[in-house]
């Protein structure tokens, strides 16, 4: 978690306060992390606004994990088992990115929906954004932890109060 | 009603504790223009809303500003872990700590406590919705004054995201007056209240 970076791209509307930010930005002093002039990345090449949250837009990329990770080809057990318990790893990083990002997509969509409820290329989006949604939420519920009491499945123990809360740094 | 994800909106993870920021940050959560100010100031004024866009988009905001309330709470909570007494003495977070340790209590950067007369909720679909305006650019100018306040990154991801929640809000009441204005007399959008006046619909 500690190594994620924010590529959350910005956002509607101008002066929409779009961040435009890259990682070599961090820390400058301006607030909107461009340079007077710069074009807000929020325009598409038509000066028209991004209406929509674009889901690559908002991928969190993850340090350290390789995307598509292979079986090591050896023949040695204990190497596959190592590999095994590092592609756990790197899946479990992958679930918990995908709720992160799925569920501020669902968010941000939701809001625009509120205020544009025939807007059809929406609820488009919106329908499909659902399922992804639901499947990272079951693969973190599976594989990480509850993330609603609704949803515990150890049976042997309240689990809903053994993960960690999440502002606690130790875990 | 709610329900609780046991997850941040945006992940947080300060490495290194700063009580002095802190004190700052904490304006946030029980400021005037803080995220507590705002998720109080929407869930009151849905009530009367004639319109269930938005009520809807009150309610969907308030939600949100709940969450935001929880990342800065987080923030103060990670920046003021293992302080020892001589990192607090002499900072702006002294006086907080005498009266609530390093535990969480809402109040402004200025010391005044969290309180209800720092919003409004007028039962006017037009005044409340201009009220939401302000507050979002408010709460706007207030993250641009802490992100100028420091140079950590592991600070400056949230607040900036933070930042950028609070225009996309801002665009989004814009877009609800609008639809108000659109259904009352456009001619004169102030010929009475719908909230209050319905025999005049």
């Amino acid at each position: 978690m500690k190594d994620m970076r924010n590529p959350y791209m910005p956002g509607r509307g101008d002066s929409c306060g779009c961040q435009g930010i890259r990682p070599e930005q961090a820390g400058s002093k301006n607030p909107a992390g461009r340079r007077a002039g710069e074009n807000c990345p929020c325009t598409d090449r038509m000066g028209r606004e991004m209406r929509m949250p674009n889901r690559m837009e908002h991928r969190l990329p993850m340090q350290g994990c390789q995307e598509n990770m292979r079986l090591v080809p050896e023949n040695r057990m204990s190497e596959r088992r190592l590999q095994s318990v590092q592609n756990q790893q790197c899946n479990k990083s992958r679930y918990i990115a995908d709720v992160y990002e799925l569920g501020f997509v669902m968010v941000e969509t939701a809001l625009y929906l509120d205020t544009h409820p025939d807007d059809g290329e929406a609820l488009a989006f919106y329908a499909d954004m659902k399922h992804q949604y639901a499947e990272a939420v079951r693969l973190y519920n599976e594989n990480v932890g509850p993330l609603s009491f609704y949803h515990v499945t150890n049976e042997n123990y309240w689990n809903w109060v053994a993960t960690p809360m999440p502002w606690e740094m130790e875990g | 009603m709610w329900n609780y994800e046991k997850r941040l909106q945006f992940p947080i993870h300060i490495k290194n504790p700063n009580p002095a920021l802190a004190a700052m940050i904490i304006s946030q959560y029980g400021g005037p223009d803080g995220e507590s100010s705002a998720s109080m100031r929407y869930l009151s004024q849905r009530y009367s809303m004639p319109y269930r866009e938005v009520s809807g988009l009150l309610t969907d905001i308030a939600t949100e500003e709940l969450s935001h309330l929880e990342m800065v709470s987080v923030m103060v909570h990670q920046l003021t872990r293992n302080l020892s007494v001589d990192q607090i003495k002499g900072t702006p977070f002294e006086a907080y700590y005498v009266d609530h340790t390093t535990g969480i209590w809402p109040q402004a950067a200025g010391g005044i406590p969290f309180n209800a007369c720092e919003f409004q909720s007028k039962g006017d679909a037009i005044t409340d919705l201009v009220e939401d305006l302000a507050a979002e650019q408010k709460a706007r100018s207030t993250y641009d004054n802490l992100i100028r306040l420091t140079d950590d990154a592991d600070v400056l991801e949230p607040l900036r995201f933070l930042r950028q929640r609070e225009i996309v809000h801002f665009q989004r009441f814009g877009e609800a007056l609008s639809l108000v204005q659109q259904r009352l007399d456009f001619n004169n959008f102030y010929a009475f209240n719908p909230e209050f006046d319905k025999k005049c619909k």
